[in-house]
């Protein structure tokens, strides 16, 4: 057990607290004689508010296209689907591959000159409408933690005993007032779990709001804005307590994700 | 036969749709990869790939089996100690080992930068990226071993005791080859996550100077993205990862997916 606690002690305790101290110096100034101040705070909270607000905006828009399409996956390929679940698990492994593709995928579709414009002409939609605003990179986003999400629903829905919607059933209730008043109290559970882990990692995406209108001003997100004050401008301090802050929230959400499902870990 | 009713020709269409939309990004980058600015398929995108492109390759791919290797090493008597022995301060201890994964990366990837400036000055090279990738992928490696060993019956290894086995032969002899197939989906899963890792390693490319293959593909695509061959590049990173996944899952089947990915 010593050298995976060693390893962690070294390379994610010690790093996380080290941020975490840096966060209170300013600027750079740590490197040379600490000055310490609480101003990185103020100036988090008060100039870089826009930024956490499209941050969370951007993140729960993703997370709740994942619950609103992930439910009825997770449900059906736990009551419904016996042929090729399996193949339809597996193909939840390939977001896994990273949300550099599917950024990148997704901003040539969404291109004025991409495939998918002269469809969206024919609806009437101008191709113009589509990248670069928060809908792009929230479809995005969606695809990057869809099996987080269904994950955290399917574990759920597969400790619910399919005895209860038959019970209910007998008792003469209706296809939509079993899911009503039966299966979705019993799931909710899942159902607040998966929303939340995709929260929390949406939150940490760099490479789909990159790419998929996260750059420009008024619609920056944090991590964009971490790696530009942080490496760019060499504002350690203030870039130290964005990222402290952007540690807790997924903690927070996290957390509440686990201590709701009681599921495993990603 | 048996007709299927209506219900589940709905299921089966919802399903398809949408793993269908899951898979569109990966499926067009493909198509991407082989058609021309005319319009027309070929495969010259791939010969416009520059020559610096296929060294990055070989290099994530190296940090990906030395996370694999060094993450079983360090994980599998971990999870004997915690699945097998009841001490004081295990929930601590859990956390300490599993935190890193909760932690979003562009916050990770900053504090270790902090980190190897300030302390561990030695990992501003290649080792960096080894010591982040075995830290960062701990959590999920450790995670397909403990459900490895919780699978296990103790009574294997009760016996080799009771015959006469020391424990670290008991170990060696009964413990690792009965739970070798249950940690494959750690090493599976490590070795995808570490050859696409995009954020830590476009973060220490700055101080280090080392670009991973993933690295090098989003850089194409700011600089480049237009062009036929940023696709291709990324396309074959993809095509790597495709192939191990199929092959795992044409060897070892789905079963120790199972619990870790699979519900």
């Amino acid at each position: 057990m010593l050298p995976a606690l060693l390893m962690a002690l070294l390379f994610f305790v010690v790093p996380f607290v080290l941020l975490f101290y840096v966060s209170f110096t300013e600027g750079s100034s740590y490197f040379f004689n600490p000055i310490f101040t609480l101003d990185n705070y103020v100036k988090a909270f008060t100039d870089h508010l826009p930024d956490f607000r499209n941050t969370l905006v951007l993140a729960s828009l993703g997370a709740t296209i994942d619950v609103i399409l992930g439910y009825p996956y997770a449900y059906l390929l736990n009551r419904k689907i016996r042929k090729l679940g399996d193949f339809f698990r597996t193909i939840l492994l390939i977001p896994l591959l990273g949300e550099l593709y599917i950024a990148y995928g997704l901003w040539w579709l969404f291109l004025p000159t991409g495939p998918l414009a002269p469809i969206l002409e024919c609806f009437g939609i101008s191709s113009f409408a589509l990248l670069y605003t928060p809908f792009s990179a929230a479809v995005a986003l969606a695809i990057y933690t869809f099996p987080f999400s269904v994950l955290q629903m399917g574990i759920n829905l597969s400790q619910i005993d399919p005895v209860y919607e038959e019970a209910a059933s007998c008792l003469g209730a209706g296809r939509f007032s079993r899911f009503l008043h039966v299966l979705l109290p019993l799931s909710l559970p899942g159902l607040m779990s998966g929303w939340f882990m995709a929260f929390g990692w949406n939150i940490g995406a760099y490479a789909i709001p990159a790419l998929m209108g996260g750059v420009i001003i008024g619609q920056r997100v944090l991590s964009i804005q971490i790696r530009a004050i942080g490496l760019l401008m060499m504002n350690y301090g203030l870039a130290a307590a964005l990222a402290s802050t952007l540690i807790m929230i997924a903690l927070v959400f996290m957390f509440a994700s686990l201590k709701v499902s009681r599921g495993t870990l990603i | 036969m048996r007709r299927p009713d209506f219900s589940t020709i709905v299921s089966y269409a919802y399903v398809i749709i949408v793993s269908f939309i899951i898979l569109v990004p990966f499926v067009i980058t493909f198509i991407r990869s082989f058609m021309t600015p005319e319009g027309t398929l070929s495969i010259s995108n791939y010969f416009g790939i520059a020559g610096v492109f296929w060294p990055k390759v070989w290099l994530s791919l190296q940090l990906a089996i030395y996370t694999v290797v060094l993450d079983l090493v360090i994980t599998i008597p971990a999870a004997y100690a915690l699945t097998r022995f009841d001490f004081k301060g295990k929930s601590a201890v859990l956390l300490t080992l599993m935190g890193v994964w909760y932690v979003p990366g562009i916050s990770y990837a900053l504090s270790l930068i902090l980190s190897f400036y300030l302390i561990y000055k030695a990992c501003l090279s290649i080792l960096g990226f080894i010591v982040t990738y075995v830290t960062g992928f701990l959590p999920i490696m450790l995670l397909s071993t403990i459900v490895a060993f919780r699978r296990l019956d103790v009574s294997y290894e009760e016996a080799a005791r009771c015959l006469g086995a020391s424990g670290l032969k008991t170990f060696l002899h009964v413990t690792l080859p009965l739970i070798g197939p249950g940690i494959s989906s750690g090493v599976i899963l490590t070795f995808i996550l570490s050859f696409n890792e995009f954020i830590t390693a476009f973060l220490l490319a700055g101080p280090t100077g080392i670009l991973t293959a993933p690295v090098k593909v989003f850089d194409d695509i700011s600089h480049a993205g237009m062009y036929g061959f940023v696709a291709a590049e990324a396309a074959i990173l993809q095509l790597i990862s495709l192939t191990v996944i199929f092959l795992y899952l044409k060897i070892v089947g789905t079963r120790y997916l199972k619990g870790i990915v699979f519900f």
